[in-house]
């Protein structure tokens, strides 16, 4: 009797690109042009930092292909330029063109694998906080508020210095991209603490949850099965912020010296190699890296915009 | 008829609840006179709430908005714990259990429907996901194939196509999310089920194929029913036995042909006359005066003693206590002064 | 002249999957002193018709087809500031939820006098003169006070008359509720209904009243229009409608109500659900879920035909009074 008493839902698309290319998200792409190019510019970062070492001309961590008599040499649409340095050389000879490949790839390793550490640290904290609430909440959040209160590259920079001081600079060198991606993820942890926290608390509410808890099911499957799929948007969004975050930071930390090092240059490092230069003529070991950084920042905030845009459920439905 | 032969299945003694409003300690702090006082201020959700449910009937708890319905379901179902007295469970007390092991065998027993279809589904997993859930949890020996026919099985039951379970829940309308819910309720085959204002969000005819599906069940599973709503038209059709819930409080208990035919309380009185019914003639209901008093600061004696016309000076001071008279359950002291 | 005159009206949803249709064929017209209801389930499109009276469609929805006619002016002629001078004014509307409608921020004298002032060239205190005597006449006790205190310090009773009290301000012709009492409990739920139905037939105000509820709309309106996926299907006095419907859908409506069957039995419902609108469904839009369903409603939509004092878009009325059905 009550079989018959069902209607089809509609006849909606049912293999996984149909439905994808169906999609709110997929519409909102199409439409927009600024979505498209700053998405088109940001593969081609990610393209240049993969193949990094098959398209560069020289290896700039290699010193047998470095000679320092080609230091500084402009452009190669400057009159001084020379064909076989598309975008000149720094002053200790690398070819630029190469050494900025290479330095995009340092970048976005220390951006992305920061915010990997901070979105670890962030979810289980705000997951645990907004789930399971009072006391523990309220510790975990001033601890938050506390760790916001330092700006990050004061962290960065306290942390950095008394470790090169006490184990050397040497073994700082060795460890340069780790330390960076270990300061740089613990210093923001607080902002994906907040955004899941906020998200949780708005979920823990639904009477999804409460089914789940009826069931009998544990708390760490209800927090991690339930409630963090459902909190995956926000979190989305803010990775794309944070992301372009850290890579400025890792490029000031460079810049102020706490960075990589000469040896392996972020972009950071280099604009910074090149900065003693920019008076004494060579402006372009400065400016093209800084370009470069520049506009992949721009990308990720414009792509990190266009995604809360899209993921917003408010304007979503209206 | 009777049903005061069989045992209690759920029994509610002395129940209270109450929720601080005062938020955190900073927040409690206030200035009074000179003087910094921690203050503290509560919403009284159920106060002092004696029930019984019996195998097999289903039991309607009716009451306006912020009566305290809502939460005798969750505490009922353990998803708050009581600030005062207990809750059985064919005699066993479940309320002070603590440890998921313990739980885990009422989980089984005890299963809840919830208000609003849109919620009560995760939006991140399918229908066979959700479904297969319980199963496997209250199963854990069965293999993939057994928890496959037994999801089938539930699907066909409150009639939703078994080859729609790779689907989301935004896929389908109210009504059916609404099977898909009971469905995750009948699953692990309870004896008892909560349903929290169950058909409230849905369209009159889908409302009408929910209620005929809930009662289906009951009648091929045996099934109790502890039914919260604030519907009286739908008690009427589907309870056995009707509470009527006022500020935290029960004013009456009774069969529910028994309070539709005659309603003591004063209170089912006007709950009853203001029920909007195709054909009759509109303005015959009972005015109440006043609006209806915060749970925060209860009022002393009756909690209806500020809205009843036959209130008087012992109404305000006493509590008046749950009685049988003349086989209806009724807290008032004009009914049992003869005055009414 | 009809007061509000409403022909062929059609309005279109622009979707990304092409144009929906949420309302069609829509005609009636209405008198001054007229109590209207529109039933129907959710969907059906009885919110979007409210809204077109008043032209408040917003994109991505718009007229697409006939008209409104608002004392024989065609509302989408009207410059804006013309529009503003009938919305509120002229024909005031009341929603389900009151906050809709009042400001958290503001008192409810602030609101009141507003209004007023923004409407008509008077002074402060005259401005609540007028908002006192109109809290009086939604009975709220003590209306002085009430003007400086904010919404959320009033009850949801409270709150709805007050919002009742703002749309009966410039003492319109038309009043048009939006499931006026959706949100509030029973009880109050008769005392708005009641207050509804007074100020009207004291002011001689049409009321268009939209809701789900047949036992509110039974109650308070004397026509009913009963609308189903964008149409509306069945038109005539409610008392004729609830006593003997003649389309299917309605009596389906009306038999799924628990207080047609007898305790204890199974409801009778309509099966299935209603369509989504961009389901484009070929002839009578309920032939899917109708029981008396034939070969001719799969296959064009039915005219209005005139039984008694109602107009029914049915193939079928004639054929099923002629032989009832055997379950019956």
């Amino acid at each position: 009797m009550t079989q018959n008493s069902t209607l089809p839902v509609n006849n909606q698309a049912h293999t996984m690109s149909e439905k994808f290319f169906k999609s709110h998200f997929w519409h909102s792409f199409k439409i927009d042009i600024v979505a498209q190019l700053c998405f088109l510019v940001f593969i081609a970062y990610v393209f240049m930092a993969l193949f990094a070492p098959a398209i560069a001309p020289f290896d700039p961590y290699d010193p047998a292909s470095i000679d320092i008599m080609n230091s500084e040499i402009p452009p190669s649409w400057s009159e001084e330029g020379d064909e076989s340095f598309w975008l000149g050389t720094d002053n200790q000879g690398r070819d630029l063109w190469s050494t900025i490949l290479y330095g995009t790839r340092v970048s976005l390793l220390i951006g992305i694998g920061a915010v990997f550490l901070q979105a670890f640290l962030g979810i289980c904290i705000g997951l645990v906080a907004g789930y399971i609430g009072g006391r523990l909440d309220s510790f975990l959040m001033r601890m938050a508020d506390v760790q916001l209160s330092f700006s990050t590259l004061m962290v960065a920079i306290i942390f950095l210095a008394v470790f090169q001081a006490s184990f050397g600079t040497e073994l700082y060198q060795e460890l340069a991209m780790f330390m960076l991606i270990l300061v740089i993820g613990i210093a923001e942890w607080p902002q994906y603490a907040r955004t899941v926290r906020a998200s949780v608390l708005a979920e823990k509410e639904k009477e999804y949850v409460d089914a789940a808890r009826v069931i009998g099911l544990s708390t760490p499957r209800i927090m991690f099965r339930h409630i963090l799929p459902n909190t995956l948007s926000p979190i989305l969004v803010i990775s794309t912020v944070q992301v372009a975050n850290a890579i400025i930071a890792e490029a000031s930390l460079s810049f102020l010296g706490l960075g990589m090092p000469a040896s392996e240059p972020s972009l950071g490092s280099l604009i910074s190699s090149g900065f003693e230069y920019i008076f004494s003529g060579a402006w372009w070991i400065t400016m093209i890296p800084g370009i470069v950084l520049v506009l992949l920042v721009l990308v990720m905030n414009l792509l990190g915009d266009w995604l809360r845009d899209v993921l917003n459920p408010k304007l979503y439905k209206g | 008829m009777d049903t005061k032969l069989n045992t209690p299945l759920l029994e509610v003694k002395e129940l209270y609840k109450r929720f601080s409003i005062s938020g955190d300690f900073l927040d409690q702090l206030k200035f009074e006179s000179g003087k910094i006082r921690r203050k503290k201020e509560y919403v009284h959700a159920v106060n002092g709430l004696n029930l019984n449910v019996m195998q097999g009937e289903s039991l309607c708890l009716v009451g306006e908005s912020g009566c305290g319905k809502s939460t005798v379901a969750r505490l009922v179902m353990g998803l708050e714990k009581p600030t005062q007295g207990s809750i059985h469970y064919k005699g066993d007390r479940i309320d002070t259990l603590f440890a998921n092991k313990e739980i885990m065998p009422y989980r089984k027993k005890m299963q809840m429907i919830f208000q609003n279809p849109y919620a009560s589904l995760n939006p991140r997993m399918t229908i066979n996901a959700t479904l297969m859930e319980p199963i496997k949890i209250h199963n854990p020996t069965w293999d993939n194939a057994t928890v496959q026919d037994k999801v089938h099985e539930v699907m066909l039951s409150v009639g939703i196509d078994p080859t729609w379970g790779s689907r989301f829940p935004h896929e389908f309308s109210g009504g059916q999310r609404q099977r898909i819910s009971i469905a995750r309720a009948l699953a692990v085959d309870p004896e008892f089920i909560v349903a929290d204002e169950p058909i409230s969000a849905l369209d009159v005819s889908i409302q009408a194929q929910v209620l005929n599906l809930m009662m289906d069940a009951q009648q091929e599973r045996g099934l109790t029913y502890l039914f919260i709503t604030h519907d009286l038209a739908v008690v009427e059709h589907f309870g056995t036995r009707v509470a009527v819930m006022y500020l935290g409080t029960l004013c009456e208990v009774s069969t529910a042909e028994r309070l539709f035919d005659r309603p003591r309380h004063p209170y089912t009185q006007a709950l009853l006359s203001a029920i909007p019914r195709l054909n009759d003639n509109h303005s015959s209901y009972i005015k109440l005066q006043g609006e209806v008093p915060t749970p925060v600061n209860l009022p002393s004696g009756c909690v209806f003693h500020g809205r009843c016309p036959y209130a008087n000076a012992r109404c305000k001071a006493e509590i008046p206590i749950l009685t049988e008279i003349e086989g209806t359950q009724v807290a008032c002291h004009a009914i049992e002064e003869g005055r009414l | 002249m009809a007061l509000l005159q409403v022909n062929d009206l059609e309005v279109s949803f622009d979707m990304r999957s092409g144009s929906v249709k949420a309302l069609q064929d829509i005609n009636f017209s209405i008198e001054r002193g007229d109590r209207v209801g529109i039933v129907g389930e959710s969907g059906a499109g009885k919110s979007v018709l409210g809204f077109s009276i008043l032209n408040l469609i917003s994109r991505p929805g718009s007229i697409t087809g006939g008209n409104v006619l608002f004392e024989d002016r065609d509302l989408a002629n009207l410059s804006a500031k013309e529009l503003r001078d009938i919305r509120g004014n002229r024909i005031s509307m009341i929603f389900q939820d009151p906050m809709m409608t009042l400001n958290p921020v503001l008192t409810i004298g602030t609101q009141m006098i507003e209004c007023l002032q923004a409407h008509r060239k008077i002074n402060k205190n005259d401005a609540k003169k007028i908002a006192i005597q109109k809290l009086q006449q939604v009975y709220i006790p003590s209306p002085e006070t009430r003007l400086d205190q904010y919404p959320h310090e009033l009850s949801g009773g409270m709150r709805q008359r007050i919002v009742i009290a703002i749309g009966l301000l410039m003492d319109p012709e038309i009043i048009i509720a939006d499931e006026p009492t959706t949100a509030l409990d029973v009880t109050i739920q008769a005392e708005i209904m009641e207050l509804i139905l007074e100020l009207c037939e004291r002011n001689h105000v049409a009321l268009i009243m939209i809701t789900h509820d047949l036992g509110v709309i039974s109650q308070v309106t004397n026509r009913l229009f009963v609308m189903y996926s964008g149409r509306i299907i069945e038109q005539g006095p409610t008392k004729e409608i609830i006593n003997d419907a003649q389309h299917p859908y309605t009596q389906g409506l009306i038999n799924a109500l628990p207080q047609m069957t007898i305790r204890g039995e199974r409801l009778q419902q309509i099966p299935g659900s209603m369509p989504s609108l961009n389901t484009r469904i070929t002839g009578c839009v309920f032939h899917p879920r109708c029981e008396h369903a034939e070969n001719t409603c799969t296959r064009t939509h039915p005219k209005y035909t005139t039984s008694g004092g109602c107009k029914v878009a049915c193939h079928m009325v004639e054929k099923m009074k002629s032989q009832p059905l055997l379950s019956e």
